[in-house]
């Protein structure tokens, strides 16, 4: 929590948002004083915006990391909660008995298969499966993963849905997410280094060493955008 | 099953005419390996609707197999829209491939371009007359940003693929600089002096 704004994603891991904003900003600012050391002063006025620009960007990287990585824990949970679905209805039908469901139960997903474990530990130790489940079910990121295991908990197995919405959702929005970007980051790849190069041809930039160091401020430049733009693309796979 | 046979039979009904990967399964069924053990390699293995599929008869065998059938095929018919779904991302994949190999040869285009005039224009001076840009490693600098960036491009584009945007960048860089290298053995003229 920051102020009376709080991030699902901080609470989710257990964050402490101040630590990781240290950390952001300390990540950033040494990003910027690498960037200003590599570039040495080759893009002259215009350096110290590109190394505020880098700082910020970078800052954004690190505070971002616990939103990216939940987002990715819930699509690879959304698509695991269709399975267990039904397989609890299975195992409820076989069993007709909810402790005996939940401990039947197993999930490939390492966050789910955490929760399972928990649940399955509290039902051994005479914890009754509803209360058992409500723990555990709120520590994972999908909400149809979570609902899964608290319909077999307390629901009968024809009311239980087969609950592949969240994961479509999840993918829809991914897919046009990576469709708004890529246009992005053609432009980037396409004009970066032509205007650098103009930038060169104008200043006179002639000497292999500031030549070299335009260079690596397009490798910046290109590894920011990258970063930026491929991150749907990493999750959809 | 519809015909009687145990889950066992089952896999084995099914597997025995699929391919060197599935075949396995049939045989260790018929080698009296349990079903957890004869689908291990389909549960944990690369594709992940088909693990998931297995993984549930593997537990169904414990209870009512027919019942296991029955729920599964609501399951497998969103198993079925997602495999649908990546099939069409494929073909995406395939056509973006394509844009990008066309985006890295105007690149090469692009920048040859550039790289070749550049000097020449950089040089010019209407009032004072400025000694040419020296164009050798201004070219190299230009071929180094414009394997960069098609690489990137390549990357995001096709992954492992990108050295075939960085060949098609280099290539046509190649190209339009011997093409355009006429034109920068033109010696720029002084503009102001012209009566």
């Amino acid at each position: 929590m920051i102020g009376v704004v709080r991030f699902a994603s901080f609470d989710h891991y257990g964050i402490v948002a101040w630590r990781l904003v240290a950390v952001g900003a300390a990540a950033g600012l040494v990003s910027a004083l690498l960037l200003q050391e590599a570039t040495g002063g080759v893009l002259g006025a215009g350096a110290p915006g590109l190394d505020l620009v880098v700082g910020l960007i970078v800052f954004y990287m690190v505070v971002s990391l616990p939103k990216r990585l939940l987002e990715a824990s819930s699509l690879s949970q959304s698509r695991e909660a269709s399975s267990i679905s039904v397989m609890a209805s299975v195992d409820f039908e076989a069993t007709h008995s909810r402790s005996r469901t939940l401990l039947m139960l197993k999930s490939a997903d390492p966050d789910i298969s955490q929760a399972l474990a928990r649940v399955k530990k509290a039902i051994l130790l005479g914890v009754p499966p509803s209360a058992a489940v409500n723990q555990s079910a709120d520590l994972l990121a999908s909400t149809s993963a979570a609902d899964a295991l608290r319909k077999a908990a307390t629901m009968s197995p024809e009311t239980m849905e087969e609950g592949g919405e969240e994961n479509r959702g999840i993918v829809n929005a991914l897919q046009l997410g990576e469709e708004s970007k890529l246009p992005l980051f053609m432009t980037v790849c396409f004009f970066a280094p032509i205007l650098l190069l103009l930038y060169a041809v104008f200043s006179r930039l002639e000497d292999p060493r500031s030549l070299l160091e335009l260079l690596g401020v397009q490798l910046v430049v290109l590894d920011l955008s990258f970063h930026f733009t491929s991150s749907e693309r990493r999750k959809l796979g | 099953m519809a015909n009687g046979r145990g889950v066992s039979g089952s896999l084995v009904a099914t597997f025995r005419r699929a391919g060197e990967g599935l075949g396995g399964v049939a045989r260790a069924s018929l080698l009296g390996y349990p079903p957890a053990e004869s689908l291990w390699d389909v549960v944990h293995g690369e594709g992940h609707e088909a693990g998931m599929l297995a993984s549930l008869v593997v537990n169904g065998a414990r209870g009512d197999a027919r019942l296991v059938g029955r729920k599964g095929e609501r399951l497998s018919l969103t198993l079925e829209g997602w495999i649908k779904a990546r099939e069409g991302r494929r073909m995406e994949q395939k056509v973006l491939r394509f844009r990008g190999l066309v985006v890295s040869g105007v690149l090469g285009a692009v920048l040859g371009m550039v790289s070749s005039v550049g000097p020449l224009v950089g040089g010019l001076n209407f009032t004072t007359p400025l000694p040419p840009v020296d164009p050798a490693y201004i070219e190299a600098a230009a071929a180094a940003m414009a394997c960069l960036s098609s690489g990137m491009l390549g990357i995001y584009m096709s992954g492992r693929g990108f050295l075939v945007n960085v060949g098609a960048t280099l290539a046509v860089f190649a190209l339009v600089t011997l093409a355009v290298s006429p034109l920068t053995s033109v010696t720029p003229q002084n503009l102001w002096g012209i009566k």
